[in-house]
C-alpha cells in the first residue's frame, strides 16, 4: 500500500528549487568561477604562443602544426632533438619501452623534407608517400631518398606527407620547374579520404583555404594553415595530458591508452610494439582493390601531365615480424598478404612495382638473429636499416645502372644503432 | 558538445549567456534559446535537429488544435497523432534493430530460421528525453492541466532549452513556464549564485568522482570473466556512485545552467542512496522521469485503484516500460522488472521491513539497489550472472589497477552519497573557505578536462 501511495502523490522531490530573494550582490562564487575559466582560456592563449618544440617528443609534431600549402610540414623549419622516442611507445603509454634516438629533421621552401632548395641537380623521380616515405622517426641522412640519393648519385624529391598524391605532385610540377619525369608511390596502407578527394583538392582547395583566400588575397592559404594550426595544437592540452598520462601508470590510474599498442617478445628476447589497428588488419583478409583503382585513377592522371608512375609496396611492421614473434604460434593466422593481389592488380594495369615484402621479411629475419631490427622496438615506422634496405632493392629494380654499382644483397652490412 | 568540453565552457556558454542577456523582449530571448539549443544539439549531428524540429512542430500544431476545438473527437486526434508519431521515431531509432534481433533469436528457438538484415540506424542523441518532453506536454495540454501556448518560439525554447535537451532533467512545461513566461524581465543577477554553485557541484561530481570511478573501473569491466570477488565488489560499487555522480552531476549542471538563464529547472535526484526502501528509493531517483512514469502510464494504466493483482500488474507494466526506455536491451528490461518485483515486494511485506533499524533499511536498500546495477550495466545476460556469481562466491584474483585510488574515491563518493546534504538542500551561501575549496576544485576540474578525454555523460546513451 505505501508503495503505491508512494508513487500516486506528487513526488515532493520534483519540487521546484526554491526561489531565493532577490540579491543584488553577487558572490564571490559566481565572480571567481567565470574569471577561473577566462584565466584558464588566456593561459591556454598565452601557451599557444611559446616556441611549441618545448613540447614536442620528436619532430612530426612539431613539423605538422603550421602546415605550408599542399604540404603538411611547416616550410624551412628544422628540429633537433638528441632523445627522441618513438610514436607507439607514446601513444600506448609505454615509457618502459622508449628506445632513444637523435633526430634531425629539416624541411625546404615548400614544406617537405628535403635538403634546402635550390637542388643540386634534375630531378630524377619524384617520391611521394606518407610518413614511411617522409622519414618519421630517422634523421634526414637516413630518409628512402637521402639514401637512395647517396646510392645512385642521383638527385630524388622527397614529397612524403599529404595522401593527395595528384595534388601534391600538380604543385611541385609548377614550384620545382618539372616537365616530366617518373612518379614513385611509396604505398604503406589502404585508401584514405584525401585520396578520394584528390581529383578535386587541388583545383578548389578546402572551404576555409577558399575562405581565408577571400579575405587575405594571395597568402589565404598560407594564413588558413596558420589559423588551423594555431587553433589546433593546444600546448596547454600536451601539457597536461603528459600529466595525466604520467598518472595512468597502472598503479594511480589504470593505463587507458595501452590498448593501442601490443607489445610482443620477438625470438631474440626483445620486446616489440605492434600498432593494434595494424595488427588486426592484418588478421582479416582484404583486396586492396580500392588502392589499386586509386593508383590506376593516378597513373592515367599523371601520364596526362607527362609523369610515369611506379609504385612501392612497403609492409607494415605485423606482417613483417609476426612469424618472428617468440609466441607467435599462437596468433590468429594472417590473412593472405593483400600487396600480393594489389601487386599483380597494378602490374596487370601495366604499372611498375616492387613489392618490398619478401625482401623485408628475408633480412628482418636474417637481423632478428642478432637483436637487429629493420623497424624500430617503440615506433610503426622503419628505421633506417628498413630504409638501407628498401632503398638498395629500389636502386636495384629502377636505377641499375647509375654509378654502375654490381647488384648486391639487400641485407649486407645494414647494423641498428639503437641507443636504450 | 558536452558540459565538461572546453567548446562549452570558452565559446559556447559565454556566447549563449550574454547574448540572451543583451536581448530585451520576451521573443528574442526565445528564438536565442531555440538557436542554441540547435546548435548544441548540431555538434552530434546537425542531421537530426529536422527531428527535434519535427517532432516540436507537430506537438505544437496539437496544442493550438486543444486551444481552438472543445469536441472531444478532434481533441483526441490532437492527442493521438503527436504521441503516434514520436513514439513511432522512438521505436524505429531506438527499437527496431532490438526487436529485429528479438524476432531472429525467438525463430531460432523456435526452430525457423528468420534472419533480418540490421537497420544502419545511427540513435539520435537525447531523443528519449525530448520525446518526453513532447509528450508530456500534449498530454497535459489535453487534460488541461496546462494552458497551450501559442507562441511557437516558447514551445521551442522549451523543447531545444540545450541545458536540458539531450539528458534531461525531463522538464515538464508546467514546471518551467511561469519562468518562460517572465524570462524577459527576469534580473541577471537573481539566480547567479545558485548558478554557479550548481553548476560548479555538478562539474565536481561529473569530472572529479564519476569519471575518475569510471577510469578505473571501465576496463576492468571490459574483462570481467577475469575479476576477483573483490574486484567485482569494487567494480560494482564503483558503478554505483560513477552512474549517481554521472547522471547527478549533469542535473545539477543543468539546473545550474537554467538559472544562469532565469529558468528554475527542478530536482531529479534526492540523495537516492540514503533511501530506506525501495519506493523510497523510486522517490529520490530520477524523479523527473519516475513521475512521468507515474502520471502517463502507472496511473492511466489504473494506478492503485482495483484489485491487488490489477495494481501488481500496473506497477510491473510501468518498471518494464521504464526499463525498456533506459535501451533497447532485455538486460534493461529485466532490470525494470527486478525493481517492479521489489515495488511488489515492498507493498506486501513492506510493514515488516519498515521495523528493521534505520541502518540496516538503508544499507538494505543501497545492496537491492546495487544487484540491480549489474543487470544495467551488463550488456548480456551471461555478463549479470557472471558478475553477481563473482561478487556471491569467493574467487582469488590480483587486485584490479588502480584498486587503491578506486579505494579513495568509493570512500569519498559513498561519503558525499550516504551522510551529506543534496544540491538541493545546501543554502549555496558559501564562505570564503568553502569559495576557495569550490574553486580549486574547478580548477582541478578543468584541468582534467583539458588533459584527460572528454567524457560522455551516462545518460546520453539513454
Amino acid at each position: 500500500m505505501a508503495t503505491i501511495e508512494l508513487i500516486e502523490t506528487e513526488i515532493p522531490a520534483t519540487r521546484l528549487s526554491k526561489t531565493v530573494a532577490v540579491e543584488r550582490k553577487t558572490d564571490p562564487l559566481s565572480w571567481l568561477l567565470p574569471r577561473i575559466i577566462g584565466l584558464l582560456l588566456v593561459t591556454d592563449i598565452l601557451f599557444r604562443f611559446l616556441p611549441f618544440d618545448l613540447f614536442c617528443f620528436r619532430a612530426w609534431e612539431y613539423m605538422t602544426r603550421y602546415q605550408e600549402p599542399g604540404a603538411i610540414f611547416q616550410a624551412n623549419a628544422q628540429f633537433q632533438r638528441d632523445r627522441t622516442y618513438g610514436n607507439l611507445a607514446n601513444i600506448a603509454n609505454l615509457p618502459q619501452w622508449r628506445q632513444y634516438r637523435p633526430q634531425q629533421f629539416t624541411t625546404d621552401a615548400h614544406g617537405f623534407r628535403n635538403p634546402p632548395l635550390p637542388m643540386d641537380g634534375p630531378v630524377a623521380a619524384l617520391f611521394v608517400g606518407d610518413s614511411f616515405l617522409a622519414g618519421d622517426a630517422v634523421s634526414d641522412g637516413d630518409t628512402l631518398t637521402a639514401q637512395l640519393s647517396a646510392l645512385t648519385g642521383l638527385q630524388f624529391y622527397n614529397a612524403g606527407g599529404p595522401y593527395a598524391y595528384a595534388t601534391t605532385v600538380r604543385l611541385l610540377k609548377g614550384k620545382l620547374g618539372l616537365k616530366r619525369g617518373r612518379v614513385i608511390v611509396v604505398q604503406t596502407q589502404g585508401v584514405s579520404g584525401p585520396m578520394l578527394r584528390d581529383a578535386e583538392l587541388g583545383t578548389r582547395g578546402s572551404w576555409r583555404a577558399r575562405m581565408f583566400r577571400a579575405l587575405t588575397g594571395a597568402h589565404g592559404d598560407r594564413v588558413e594553415s596558420w589559423v588551423r594550426g594555431w587553433l589546433r595544437v593546444s600546448p596547454l592540452r600536451v601539457v597536461l595530458q603528459k600529466g595525466y598520462m604520467a598518472l595512468s601508470n597502472d598503479r594511480i590510474l589504470p593505463n587507458v591508452y595501452a590498448d593501442k599498442a601490443i607489445a610482443r617478445q620477438l625470438r631474440s628476447g626483445d620486446t616489440m610494439l605492434f600498432y593494434r589497428p595494424e595488427v588486426e588488419a592484418c588478421r582479416v583478409r582484404r583486396d586492396m582493390a580500392d588502392v589499386a583503382e586509386y593508383l590506376t585513377w593516378l597513373a592515367i592522371a599523371l601520364k596526362q601531365e607527362g609523369f610515369d608512375l611506379a609504385v612501392v609496396l612497403v609492409p607494415n611492421k605485423y606482417s613483417v615480424y609476426h612469424s618472428l614473434l617468440a609466441d607467435g604460434i599462437n596468433d590468429p593466422p594472417l590473412a593472405r598478404h593483400p600487396y600480393a593481389q594489389l601487386e599483380e592488380r597494378l602490374t596487370s594495369s601495366g604499372l611498375d612495382v616492387l613489392n618490398l615484402t619478401p625482401q623485408l621479411q628475408a633480412c628482418a629475419a636474417r637481423q632478428a638473429e642478432a637483436g637487429q631490427y629493420l623497424y624500430w622496438l617503440d615506433d610503426t615506422h622503419w628505421n633506417r636499416d628498413g630504409i638501407t634496405v628498401a632503398a638498395r632493392s629500389i636502386q636495384q629494380a629502377w636505377f641499375p645502372s647509375e654509378n654502375a654499382q654490381p647488384a648486391r644483397d639487400v641485407c649486407a652490412d645494414v647494423s641498428t644503432r639503437v641507443v636504450k | 558538445m558536452l558540459f565538461n568540453s572546453l567548446l562549452f565552457l570558452y565559446v559556447f556558454l559565454p556566447v549563449a549567456y550574454f547574448v540572451f542577456w543583451r536581448l530585451r523582449t520576451k521573443s528574442a530571448r526565445y528564438v536565442w534559446l531555440t538557436v542554441t539549443g540547435y546548435i548544441f544539439y548540431s555538434f552530434w549531428n546537425y542531421k537530426f535537429c529536422a527531428l527535434l524540429a519535427f517532432s516540436t512542430i507537430v506537438s505544437y500544431a496539437a496544442g493550438l488544435g486543444f486551444l481552438r476545438w472543445t469536441d472531444a473527437r478532434r481533441r483526441t486526434l490532437c492527442l493521438i497523432l503527436p504521441i503516434v508519431s514520436d513514439l513511432a521515431i522512438l521505436a524505429f531509432f531506438k527499437y527496431a534493430n532490438f526487436g529485429l534481433e528479438t524476432l531472429a533469436e525467438l525463430s531460432r528457438w523456435t526452430g525457423h530460421s528468420f534472419q533480418p538484415g540490421l537497420l544502419q540506424i545511427v540513435l539520435p542523441v537525447g531523443i528519449s528525453f525530448y520525446t518526453f518532453h513532447n509528450i508530456s506536454y500534449v498530454v497535459d495540454s489535453y487534460r488541461g492541466t496546462i494552458k497551450p501556448t501559442r507562441n511557437f518560439w516558447e514551445y521551442a525554447c522549451y523543447v531545444s532549452l540545450f541545458s536540458q535537451l539531450v539528458a534531461g532533467p525531463i522538464v515538464r512545461f508546467r514546471q518551467i513556464e511561469a519562468d518562460l513566461d517572465r524570462i524577459d524581465t527576469t534580473d541577471r543577477t537573481q539566480y547567479l549564485r545558485e548558478g554557479w554553485s550548481f553548476f560548479v557541484i555538478g562539474m565536481i561530481q561529473k569530472v572529479l568522482v564519476a569519471d575518475t570511478i569510471a577510469v578505473i573501473i571501465n576496463p576492468a569491466l571490459a574483462h570481467y570473466e577475469t575479476l576477483s570477488t573483490v574486484d567485482s565488489w569494487l567494480c560494482m560499487l564503483g558503478y554505483a556512485y560513477q552512474l549517481y555522480f554521472d547522471f547527478a552531476g549533469y542535473s545539477h549542471m543543468a539546473v545550474g545552467l537554467g538559472f544562469l538563464f532565469g529558468l528554475r529547472i527542478p530536482q531529479n535526484f534526492n540523495s537516492p542512496y540514503k533511501a530506506l526502501n525501495i519506493a523510497d528509493f523510486w522517490r529520490r531517483w530520477h524523479i523527473s522521469l519516475t513521475s512521468c512514469l507515474r502520471d502517463y502510464i502507472y496511473i492511466p494504466l489504473g494506478g492503485n485503484r482495483g484489485p491487488g493483482w490489477e495494481v501488481t500488474r500496473n506497477i510491473l507494466i510501468t518498471l518494464l516500460i521504464g526499463g525498456l526506455w533506459h535501451g533497447a536491451r532485455w538486460t534493461f528490461v529485466c532490470w525494470g522488472f527486478y525493481h517492479g518485483l521489489l515495488l511488489v515486494a515492498y507493498r506486501a511485506w513492506g510493514r515488516h521491513w519498515d521495523r528493521l533499524p534505520v541502518p540496516a533499511r538503508r544499507i538494505g536498500t543501497f545492496l537491492l539497489v546495487l544487484i540491480g546495477w549489474v543487470l544495467f550495466r551488463s550488456d548480456t545476460f551471461g555478463m549479470a550472472v557472471t558478475i553477481l556469481r563473482k561478487m556471491l562466491f569467493f574467487e582469488s584474483g590480483q587486485l584490479l589497477a588502480g584498486a587503491w585510488t578506486l579505494v579513495a574515491c568509493l570512500t569519498v563518493a559513498g561519503f558525499l552519497a550516504h551522510a551529506c546534504r543534496n544540491a538541493f538542500e545546501l543554502q549555496h551561501r558559501w564562505r570564503v573557505p568553502q569559495t576557495v575549496a569550490l574553486s580549486s576544485l574547478f580548477v582541478l576540474c578543468l584541468l582534467e578536462i583539458t588533459g584527460a578525454r572528454p567524457s560522455p555523460f551516462l545518460y546520453f546513451q539513454f
